[in-house]
């Protein structure tokens, strides 16, 4: 079985809890793909299991929100949507959120009523991504209506600019510094990019710095500054940490001819963010030494990220 | 009853009402009576007086006109006398008839109260007759049900001291078997011992002969010393002293499969007490391969009912604390002498919050059979192979030749071997590719080499496809039906009664067997059920992400939009159902087709990438600059984002409008003015766009002079 036949099963059953998805991997004999990426063999004992994979992935596309972002339930579907994006040759749109196999006939007859290509690709450990590509944005509107999709035109943009920046005080909830000997702690290092061993009293006095603190399976990341403690997420503090440094380290690259957005692999972006990053090119990032490479990025998008992430482009 | 009662009062009161009359009648008759008696008595005093004065004339007897007179006086009075007595006689009759009318009353109301009184006590009877009838009856009720409790008990009684008989069989038959086994391999022993012994006899003979001269040797009495020893030296007042209340650490147990033989009858009832007490989880052995032909083996816990998320646990390993992987199973544990533990079994224990003791237990082997498992991904140990099922065996490295001349006599494809490199525990290999065809009837003594011998028994099996409820499966993705176990047992395979066939992957199927409906498979050795329903098809978007880069929830901010998957929903506090539309910062004014259809974005000061999002509540036709007279005209244009639509007509629009509308009407027809004063060219730079650009004009012209 694939990861879209669990996307078919989180469909059917709109909404659940973390216990039963994690179950439905299990039944769904969902393995680790071998090509997941260059960087991630067997053997590494620190990679993410299959379930987690899965989950983050399921995410970052935008099929379906877990937890906090679930509403009631510990991971709910997204309903079916078309994001369109606008390309130099036309208007691409992706199927993103539930599907079943009506919906997929309805497609796949609305489309073939509309003379649009309908594709199918295959990215592992990701449900296949099911792309429509028209010459104009009206006529992937239209199979949208007649399919019964929700349409969001121009997603990547439309995402991004409905997202705070990273400076933005929601981004930050005060907190409490753990007590006590046995947690392990961790300081982010933006030089090598790594959680480099600390202590409590390195967090209690730091200026301003990403921690983590570990005991046994629970795990905290806490951006340090002046003897507070603020609870944020992991990918949103590294970038904290860039900005916070009295020489600000940019990690982001943009490549305007090959229109690639690229960061080292540790300074991957927010979720949300990725989400707006995959809807342009309708593909998840490649990992190539580790650097995370997006691809099919407009200019003006890369500048929203940056901007976001208080990053400058190189 | 009440009847009776009535009918008894109703009775008494018109006796009642009978006597009041009858007394009052009497009463006045002698009212009555006493008038004449009175003036009777006046005559009777007169005739005393008569009689007094007759006495004188009696006794002055010598006056003849005096005894004339008193001649007629008393014939008068006789007269009188009589008349009077008449009278007396009558009214006695009068009254005798009265009284006897009375008592024949009296006598009637008598009879009709006894009649009630009867009635009242027969009813009085019944009542405490059925009462009593009704007692017995729960008597009988209860009586029965005691007996029928007493029944059951027994029977539980009895089906306890079965399995406890059945226990204890097995207990013995398993000892019996240890003893053997710890016969033969003392036997063993002694073998080696022996042959020690011979060699150092005859190398001591040597010696001696060399030496001229013997030396005694007891080597191997020696050496049996402390093994002998060494069973009994476990320290029994250890568990006697410990006052732990609930987690007892034990010693893990050497697996043996259950030998299939005859019961034999039981001998004793003493393990009763060790059948009532708690029984430990199982704890299951998992491989899962992983890429390049990588493996990983771990322990897996079964979670029972009421068990924590989170246990922490103590015993064989070092285990980390325990945390759920599902309802039913824990999270797996990699121990680092993982080869050591599966081969002397593994006992953790731990305590729960409410008190009870928890023990999962592994009995230690030398070889594992795994399996596909309906719940778990990766293979799943199981007590034996089963016919026509893929299966990996794990063993020992001394164990390896065994193995392989089991499963052998199986029928099995020769499986691949992965050793120690490919991820499997220290001391251990493990067969991938195991299929047997061949049943082999296990040895009786329950040797471990049983689990490599398949039984001749059919199962059907239900796996795959996407399940979406217990015996549910999705439309479009159905269970695929096999038999495992002697297929060749097995004639007929029907599914809703039609019979089955295989499909190349050797999956049972039928016509329509995989519609929606329920759908039963027979077989002659059981039977199973499934059904296909239709999942979801209505999905609805929610609020997921509210200013926020997820992750983190954030207060509630009703002016700002959220995220749910890819869609972008507008800020609460306008319109629902508006869609978010993204044009260029220069051009952040949306035109509508209608006249006052018109909305400023307003782009973001801390993005500055040239767009901005609106939310029209309409759907935009032009996007135009915000300050067009002061704008660029070079750069600048009146783009299109919307269809070629022409303006509403101005005859459609209301002739009274609010105020609000008449000042977005305004706002509309100027803004189009402003861009067409400085003279902004549309984008796309074509004929037709101009035109409908022209339209607009027109429009704006008009109403201009209309509502300003």
């Amino acid at each position: 079985m694939s990861a879209a036949a669990l996307l078919f099963w989180m469909s059917a059953r709109r909404q659940g809890s973390w216990q039963q998805f994690r179950a439905a991997v299990e039944e769904l004999q969902l393995n680790p793909s071998n090509d997941a990426g260059d960087d991630e063999d067997g053997s590494d004992p620190f990679a993410l299991p299959i379930y987690q994979t899965l989950r983050f992935n399921l995410q970052r596309v935008g099929h379906a929100e877990f937890f906090s972002g679930a509403e009631d339930a510990e991971w709910r579907v997204t309903p079916p949507s078309l994001a369109v994006t606008q390309q130099p040759w036309g208007s691409r749109g992706i199927l993103v959120g539930a599907r079943s196999l009506l919906l997929l006939q309805r497609l796949t007859t609305a489309a073939g009523q509309a003379g649009v290509k309908l594709t199918s690709r295959v990215f592992p450990d990701y449900p296949d991504q099911v792309v429509v590509t028209a010459d104009d944005q009206s006529a992937l509107a239209a199979i949208a209506k007649r399919t019964g999709l929700l349409l969001q035109c121009d997603v990547s943009a439309a995402i991004l600019l409905s997202l705070p920046p990273i400076s933005d005080p929601c981004m930050r909830h005060p907190t409490q510094l753990p007590f006590g000997p046995d947690w392990q702690v961790g300081r982010f290092s933006t030089s090598t990019l790594g959680w480099q061993s600390a202590t409590l009293s390195d967090a209690a006095s730091a200026s301003g710095s990403l921690f983590r603190f570990t005991l046994r399976h629970q795990r905290d990341v806490l951006f340090c500054e002046r003897g507070s403690a603020f609870r944020v997420p992991a990918q949103v503090g590294k970038y904290i940490a860039f900005r916070s440094e009295r020489h600000r380290r940019h990690v982001l690259r943009y490549n305007g001819q090959t229109h690639t957005l690229s960061m080292p692999a540790p300074c991957r972006p927010p979720f949300l963010i990725e989400r707006a990053l995959i809807a342009c090119s309708a593909s998840p990032p490649a990992l190539q030494g580790g650097t995370l490479i997006y691809t099919e990025i407009p200019q003006n998008i890369a500048l929203i990220v940056a901007a976001l992430l208080h990053q400058e482009l190189r | 009853m009440e009847a009776v009662f009535v009918l008894g009062g109703l009775a008494f009161l018109l006796a009642l009402a009978v006597a009041i009359g009858v007394t009052r009648f009497i009463q006045r008759r002698r009212q009555a009576g006493r008038e004449p008696r009175e003036s009777s008595g006046a005559v009777i005093n007169q005739d005393s007086h008569s009689r007094s004065a007759e006495n004188a004339p009696i006794v002055v007897a010598d006056q003849p006109e005096t005894q004339a007179n008193d001649k007629e006086s008393v014939l008068l009075d006789g007269e009188v006398r009589r008349t009077g007595l008449r009278d007396d006689q009558r009214t006695a009759d009068e009254a005798a008839q009265r009284a006897e009318q009375l008592a024949r009353l009296a006598a009637a109301h008598r009879v009709r109260r006894k009649a009630a009184e009867a009635a009242h006590r027969r009813a009085e009877q019944e009542a405490q007759k059925l009462a009593a009838a009704q007692k017995e009856q729960q008597r009988a009720d209860d009586a029965r049900q005691h007996a029928e409790n007493l029944a059951r008990a027994a029977e539980a009684d009895r089906i306890n001291r079965k399995a406890a008989e059945e226990a204890l069989r097995r207990a013995e038959a398993e000892a019996q078997a240890a003893a053997a086994r710890e016969g033969e391999r003392l036997a063993a022993e002694e073998a080696q011992l022996a042959a020690a012994h011979e060699a150092q006899r005859v190398a001591d003979e040597d010696a001696r002969l060399a030496a001229l001269e013997e030396t005694p040797c007891d080597v191997a009495n020696e050496q049996l010393k402390p093994a002998e020893g060494a069973p009994d030296s476990q320290p029994i007042g250890d568990s006697a002293t410990m006052d732990v209340p609930a987690p007892q650490r034990r010693d893990p147990r050497l697996y043996r499969p259950s030998p299939r033989i005859a019961p034999t009858p039981p001998v004793s009832t003493g393990a009763s007490a060790e059948l009532t007490r708690e029984r430990a989880a199982p704890i299951e052995v998992r491989l899962i391969f992983e890429r390049a032909g990588f493996c990983s083996v771990s322990l897996l816990p079964r979670r029972g009912n009421g068990m924590p998320a989170e246990l922490l646990v103590t015993g064989s390993g070092d285990p980390p604390p325990l945390l759920e992987l599902q309802d039913d199973w824990y999270e797996d544990v990699f121990p680092a002498n993982l080869g050591q533990l599966l081969k002397e079994g593994v006992e953790w224990c731990g305590s729960i919050p409410d008190g009870r003791s928890f023990r999962a237990s592994l009995s230690g082997r030398e070889i594992y059979v795994l399996a596909p498992h309906a719940e778990l991904r990766g293979f799943v140990s199981l007590p034996r192979l089963i016919l026509g099922q893929q299966h990996v065996v794990l063993c020992t490295e001394a164990r390896m030749a065994d193995v392989r001349a089991a499963l052998r006599l199986t029928g099995s494809p020769d499986p691949i071997l992965l050793a120690q490199d490919a991820g499997t525990p220290a001391g251990w290999v493990a067969f991938r590719g195991v299929s047997p065809r061949i049943p082999i009837e296990p040895s009786g003594v329950g040797d471990i080499l049983d689990t490599l011998r398949p039984l001749p028994d059919v199962e059907i099996a239900l796996g795959g496809g996407i399940r979406i409820g217990r015996q549910a499966w999705l439309a479009g993705f159905p269970p695929s039906i096999q038999l495992h176990g002697d297929v060749n047992a097995i004639d007929s395979l029907q599914i809703d009664g039609v019979e089955a066939t295989r499909d190349p992957e050797n999956n049972c199927i039928a016509p329509g067997w995989d519609s929606l409906g329920d759908h039963t498979v027979w077989c002659i050795s059981g039977s199973r059920t499934y059904s296909i329903r239709d999942g979801a098809e209505q999905w609805e978007p929610w609020d997921a992400y509210q200013w926020s880069l997820g992750e983190l929830g954030t207060e509630t901010t009703p002016s700002r939009p959220s995220i749910c998957g890819v869609l972008v929903r507008p800020p609460k506090t306008l319109e629902p159902g508006v869609l978010a539309t993204i044009i260029p910062a220069s051009n952040s004014v949306l035109i509508g087709a209608a006249p006052g259809e018109i909305e400023i974005c307003m782009p973001r000061s801390d993005v500055r990438a040239g767009l901005c999002i609106g939310y029209p509540r309409f759907e935009p036709i032009w996007a135009i600059p915000a300050d067009a007279i002061r704008c660029n005209k070079r750069m600048s244009r009146v783009l299109l984002i919307g269809p070629r639509q022409t303006p509403t007509k101005l005859a459609q629009l209301p002739i009274s409008m609010k105020l609000d509308d008449r000042h977005l009407i305004s706002a509309w027809s100027e803004a189009i003015l402003a861009a067409a004063r400085k003279g902004l060219l549309t984008g796309p730079s074509r004929a037709d766009i101009a035109d409908l650009w022209k339209a607009y004009k027109r429009c704006a012209h008009v109403l201009r002079g209309r509502y300003r």
